[in-house]
């Protein structure tokens, strides 16, 4: 059985580092300081006269790797044109609420999504064996913001083969660390990594896999290249990788843009104001968008402090405990359109990968206004509390001064504790947990389970926890939740910009 | 340039191994060594040449192993600065990394053994939290650093490293007891 478990390794390619480059004067230092720590050790003597020596790179160009992929691997790739289709994971898929185990359904709900990916999309029916067990990959829909690749893992006794018996991990966080993990390259460009997953299995011998990402950029020309890689191929080993073009005007049907511009807040400089900032990329497709920035109080604060570390001074200012500069603007904004709908931001909790991902404007919307937040005094969180009835009722909470959260569907299924959350104005992100520790064994490893999902393309927030060591009627006692709400940030709606939409 | 390659020219002749070692990951070993030193740019570069000289030391046993480096370079590096930190700082100096560091059971020296343990441990982690430890205790990125990149507050991310050391805690301490 092919190891997939995702290394440590393998997981800190995925997650790139800002690192600087070691000068040749630098790099000359520390190579004869460890050649005389070598040397000294006594267990080496170097041959006489070797003189230090750069060794090109190009010497140790990278062996091709050898593929011992079984059948169906795509030849050189035909354009694959993009139309309305239903999409098996989600036709198949039952809601977790018809299910006794939660693997037999996807964690989260995606109504909004399955529509927008049924609306344009291909069949793709490419599938390589690794190991006994077959990944083919379905379908796929691209627009030009957000690509989706739907999988059928498939195998006598598949599932079982991916879950270790000797685990303290629950079954879904087993399968979810062992399925595929894939990067998507677009025209050859950079790797992009998977904005949120989600599967579900059909028996012990089938799981059926969604990986979806947020696209830095518009896909450009005639035809689109897309490769898909897990990280072995991706380190240029055996592995998975599949390759097609898609039909580049299918792709970009339908998007709107905001031109890449400099957003000038007027916002007097502290130590870390984001202002301006630079939208490098801001462009919706059918179903959601994606927002690329930088600013140059970023850049310039990276030149000045390469390791990222600050001093204790900068760090009060930070927290905004330096009385002469208590303004902080972090790069937060409020997105709306001119029909006064505002865009969610979709991110789940914390997502890297350079793109945020914002549900559409309305269709007659001309423009898009951005406002910023910032915040002002000392950095404070207080703890505050919402009831299951609250909840159950639909609720606001708010988790700043400036946004915060409707609370849905609370439901108590079975073990099971499950809401929805729909963000509003500057929400920041929210954990809700639940003041469980009076009814349930929290001590024990593993007690619970718990994951957010997001329908991007409606900026809903499913959330869910299973608890693995309580009953039912434990659960159900469960009456309250407790937040985080952080007091300082203000919407100064007197600064925003306002930019077309194209 | 892939690991064993580098593997392969530190045992062969560790001239070679350096360099390549150096030209693939000094940058790297050097900014996890700085985020830790970022005033003691002598001490940082010697923390590196230890660095290298480690890996030339377990050369061997990386090869038998068929073990990648990156995660052993991240983990020696973040060592070899804490304990050349540890050996500077004025004894009676409070500071910000001597309480953390004095609170964070996941930076205490360890076996080879405990640390893939640990390693293990990280990788099952769901997102964000399996990121946002990858990058602190790997990377030893400023959890500033790591709420920007993730579209966090820097509180949000203390708060989930607080809550997931306490939980990692109990299961390395069930996994070490197992063994």
């Amino acid at each position: 059985m092919r190891n997939n478990t995702k290394t440590a390794d393998s997981l800190l390619e995925q997650y790139p580092t800002k690192t600087v480059p070691l000068s040749k004067q630098e790099e000359k230092r520390i190579y004869d300081l460890a050649m005389k720590k070598i040397e000294k050790a006594g267990s080496y003597t170097p041959p006489k006269l070797k003189k230090h020596r750069r060794v090109p790179v190009c010497v140790a160009a990278a062996v091709a790797a050898t593929c011992v992929l079984s059948a169906g691997i795509a030849a050189a790739p035909y354009i694959k044109e993009l139309a309305e289709g239903k999409i098996g994971f989600f036709i198949d898929a039952k809601s977790q609420a018809q299910v006794q185990n939660v693997l037999d359904a996807p964690r989260g709900e995606y109504g909004g999504q399955q529509t927008d990916t049924e609306g344009h999309n291909t069949e793709i029916g490419q599938t390589q064996t690794l190991d006994g067990v077959n990944y083919t990959l379905d379908t796929v829909s691209m627009d030009a913001a957000t690509l989706d690749c739907f999988f059928t893992v498939s195998g006598e006794n598949v599932v079982s083969k991916f879950l270790d018996a000797d685990s303290i991990y629950p079954e879904w966080e087993q399968l979810s660390s062992n399925t595929p993990w894939m990067a998507a390259q677009i025209n050859g460009g950079e790797e992009i990594y998977t904005m949120q997953s989600d599967f579900y299995r059909q028996g012990d011998d089938t799981f059926r896999l969604w990986l979806h990402y947020q696209l830095p950029e518009e896909p450009q020309g005639d035809t689109v290249m897309l490769r898909l890689l897990d990280s072995h191929a991706a380190e240029g080993e055996p592995g998975l990788s599949y390759t097609m073009e898609l039909n580049g005007e299918q792709v970009r049907a339908g998007a709107r843009r905001v031109a890449p511009t400099v957003l000038d807040f007027g916002i007097t400089d502290a130590l870390l104001s984001d202002n301006p900032i630079t939208l490098d990329s801001l462009c919706f497709g059918t179903g959601s968008g994606s927002l690329v920035k930088h600013s140059e109080a970023d850049e310039k604060f990276a030149e000045t402090h390469p390791f990222g570390v600050v001093s204790e001074d900068e760090e009060k200012k930070l927290r905004g405990e330096d009385a002469d500069n208590p303004v902080i603007f972090n790069g937060g904004m409020i997105l709306t359109d001119d029909t006064g709908r505002e865009l969610l931001p979709s991110s789940p909790d914390g997502v890297s990968g350079g793109a945020v991902a914002y549900t559409v404007p309305a269709e007659n919307a001309q423009s898009i206004t951005f406002t910023p937040v910032y915040h002002s005094g000392v950095y404070e969180y207080e703890e505050r509390t919402v009831t299951v009835d609250e909840m159950q009722q639909g609720v606001k909470i708010a988790t700043s001064d400036a946004g915060g959260y409707t609370l849905q569907n609370f439901a108590v299924q079975g073990r099971a504790l499950t809401w929805q959350m729909v963000p509003y104005g500057y929400a920041q992100s929210c954990e809700l947990t639940p003041q469980d520790e009076e009814y349930i064994d929290t001590n024990t490893n593993s007690y619970a389970m718990r994951s957010s999902t997001v329908d991007p393309t409606t900026g809903i927030i499913s959330c869910r926890i299973d608890y693995y060591t309580a009953d039912p009627a434990q659960v159900a006692k469960i009456s309250e939740f407790r937040y985080l709400f952080g007091s300082g940030y203000h919407a100064d709606e007197s600064r925003a910009v306002t930019l077309p939409l194209q | 340039m892939e690991d064993n390659k580098i593997i392969d020219a530190l045992l062969a002749e560790p001239e070679t191994g350096l360099q390549f070692l150096l030209t693939q990951y000094g940058g790297l070993i050097h900014t996890v060594i700085c985020r830790i030193l970022p005033n003691n740019p002598q001490d940082a570069e010697e923390c590196a040449a230890d660095v290298l000289v480690a890996a030339w030391k377990h050369a061997a046993e990386f090869k038998q192993q068929n073990r990648p480096l990156r995660a052993w370079l991240c983990v020696t590096a973040r060592n070899a600065a804490i304990d050349r930190w540890r050996a500077l700082r004025p004894r009676q100096q409070e500071c910000e990394l001597n309480n953390e560091l004095a609170q964070d059971w996941m930076t205490e020296r360890r076996s080879t053994e405990a640390e893939e343990l640990i390693a293990q441990l990280l990788t099952e982690l769901p997102e964000p939290d399996r990121e946002i430890f990858f990058r602190r205790y790997y990377y030893r990125e400023s959890c500033r650093e790591i709420g920007r990149r993730l579209n966090m507050q820097e509180h949000t991310v203390n708060v989930r490293l607080s809550r997931g050391r306490k939980k990692l805690r109990k299961q390395f301490a069930a996994l070490r007891n197992t063994y």
